[in-house]
């Protein structure tokens, strides 16, 4: 392998890492807004639950880079129709588990804290939630390594990041530069799982689950 | 403070004409600091009775008090802070440690931090856990006997004048049930409180219950003390009810040094204390599956043993049910 490309573009890369990494938090932070109100409420209202999953399903098999140019049309280049796209995708798998996080909470608690006297809201913020949280976190773990992968293809939207050190690789013929992007989205990918896997660790609801 | 009383209390499930009321029309008086035991066959309606008090289902018609004021007069939720509610399966929160579960309902109450922490410290030593050991710990770390200690410490939190018990000890082993049901008794003597317990195990309910509510089909058939029950069922139903567990209950009348035998020639290893009925002492053995276990004195000096054997042929020559 030849990471030529790296010592003499290093403020580049690391331009490119940082724009990717953005580009990913956004996603995942506007992606856990709209799916954890919306998995909360297909959870709650059960006649949602098939067609919304249905819906965010199929967006989920389009193909991305399909997707993406496709939006070009609509939404114009740039930022916003890449994340349009990327956030698409999140919703399947953070939507799901959301959803079945809170609906896999053991009637047997829910009943306890209503007669205890918690309100709906207190109930799901200090029962159903953190008793969810280590599901909902799972899907954020998927969706954050696929969302580290299809935001390569969101260089074609001119959006930047690690994608664009492949496209421009590609097109100057500097396989240099192609390698250099590849494994620095392979090492972002793997750093990411890592710390979402040492976040779960820390939950309650986890901790309490390996305490025996 | 008050006592309960249900008037005309009739549940129906589902809208359709076809389905029969759990509860049927039943009006209880439960005084204040009584400890009433719901009795009665599974499906009998008394768990849907039980639950209507703290509003957890809502009565198709008649009414609820707690002293003159009626359930729906009060916000559900304030209520509900205000009526202890503990049942079968614990329901205590996987996430939180024993500490923080019985913190629940004086957390929701604004309580001050260090009142909460005295509360929780004074509560577990109630129920005979040692706060230095278990205030951390997470419920999978503790046994079923001791996670319904916590389910009773978390309901009795904010000392609630009312306590709601749904079948507490019904998940749980016999021997452990038996302890359970002792100390409960220890902590009613103590505190007080008016107390409605729903139970299927007569034996259970004769134990505790200053009065017994005996339901069947979602109807109210006899409510009297546990001696009035014995001595004057309304019924066959009430009769036989009563009478299955003839056997048992002649055994926990029995003292054990009445079966054991003297010659210790072949002493057991488990001990029994004198005085332990024999009802105690077949738990013990049957659940440590020992043959014999040898009587001691005060002292722990040996005073005789016992066979098992001996106690099932007690319990086989016991006369049928009465009447």
């Amino acid at each position: 392998m030849d990471f030529s490309y790296f010592s003499t573009h290093q403020s580049a890369v690391l331009a490119a890492l940082l724009r990717h990494i953005e580009i990913t938090g956004l996603t995942l932070g506007i992606g856990l807004a709209i799916a954890i109100p919306l998995g909360t409420l297909i959870a709650r209202v059960r006649v949602l639950y098939v067609p919304i999953l249905g819906i965010l399903g199929t967006v989920y098999t389009i193909p991305s880079f399909a997707f993406i140019a496709f939006l070009i049309g609509f939404v114009g280049i740039g930022l916003h129709s890449a994340l349009f796209a990327l956030v698409s995708y999140t919703q399947f798998i953070l939507v799901r588990n959301t959803a079945v996080g809170l609906r896999e909470v053991d009637p047997v608690i829910l009943d306890a804290a209503s007669g205890m006297g918690m309100n709906g809201w207190q109930r799901l913020a200090r029962v159903e939630f953190p008793l969810a949280l280590p599901v909902i976190l799972g899907g954020l773990r998927v969706a954050t390594v696929a969302t580290i992968a299809i935001a390569t293809v969101a260089a074609i939207d001119d959006a930047g990041g690690l994608g664009q050190l492949l496209f421009d690789g590609y097109n100057n013929g500097q396989t240099s530069e192609i390698e250099v992007g590849a494994v620095a989205l392979v090492i972002l990918a793997i750093v990411a799982d890592i710390l979402l896997r040492l976040i779960d660790r820390l939950l309650p609801a986890s901790r309490a689950a390996a305490n025996r | 403070m008050p006592g309960i009383s249900l008037d005309n209390v009739v549940k129906t499930f589902g809208t359709d004409d076809g389905s029969a009321p759990a509860v049927r029309g039943v009006s209880l008086a439960i005084e204040e600091g009584e400890f009433v035991v719901l009795l009665g066959p599974s499906g009998c309606g008394k768990t849907t009775l039980l639950r209507m008090i703290n509003r957890l289902i809502e009565p198709t018609s008649g009414q609820i008090f707690i002293g003159d004021r009626e359930v729906r007069d009060f916000p559900v939720t304030d209520l509900r802070r205000h009526i202890g509610y503990v049942i079968q399966q614990v329901g205590l929160f996987p996430h939180m440690t024993v500490a923080q579960n019985v913190a629940t309902v004086p957390r929701l109450l604004g309580w001050k931090k260090q009142r909460t922490r005295e509360r929780t410290r004074e509560l577990l030593e109630l129920v005979a856990l040692p706060p230095g050991e278990y205030l951390d710990r997470y419920p999978r770390q503790l046994s079923g006997g001791q996670q319904q200690r916590v389910g009773i410490a978390r309901a009795m939190a904010a000392d609630p004048q009312i306590m709601l018990m749904d079948e507490p000890f019904g998940a749980i082993d016999a021997i452990t049930r038996s302890d359970l049901q002792q100390e409960l008794l220890r902590i009613q003597r103590k505190v007080g409180k008016t107390v409605v317990f729903v139970t299927h195990d007569v034996e259970e309910a004769l134990l505790l219950a200053d009065r017994i509510a005996v339901m069947r089909t979602g109807e109210l058939v006899q409510y009297d003390t546990p001696l009035a029950l014995l001595s004057h069922p309304v019924d066959d139903f009430v009769r036989e009810l009563l009478g299955s567990q003839d056997v048992l209950r002649r055994l926990s009348l029995l003292e054990i040094t009445a079966l054991m035998e003297q010659e210790s020639g072949m002493a057991g290893t488990t001990q029994v204390p004198a005085g332990t009925s024999a009802r105690e002492a077949l738990s013990l053995l049957l659940g440590t599956g020992a043959d014999r276990a040898t009587v001691v004195d005060p002292q722990g000096r040996p005073l005789g043993t016992l066979t098992l054997d001996r106690i099932l042929r007690e319990a086989r020559a016991a006369p049928p049910a009465p009447g």
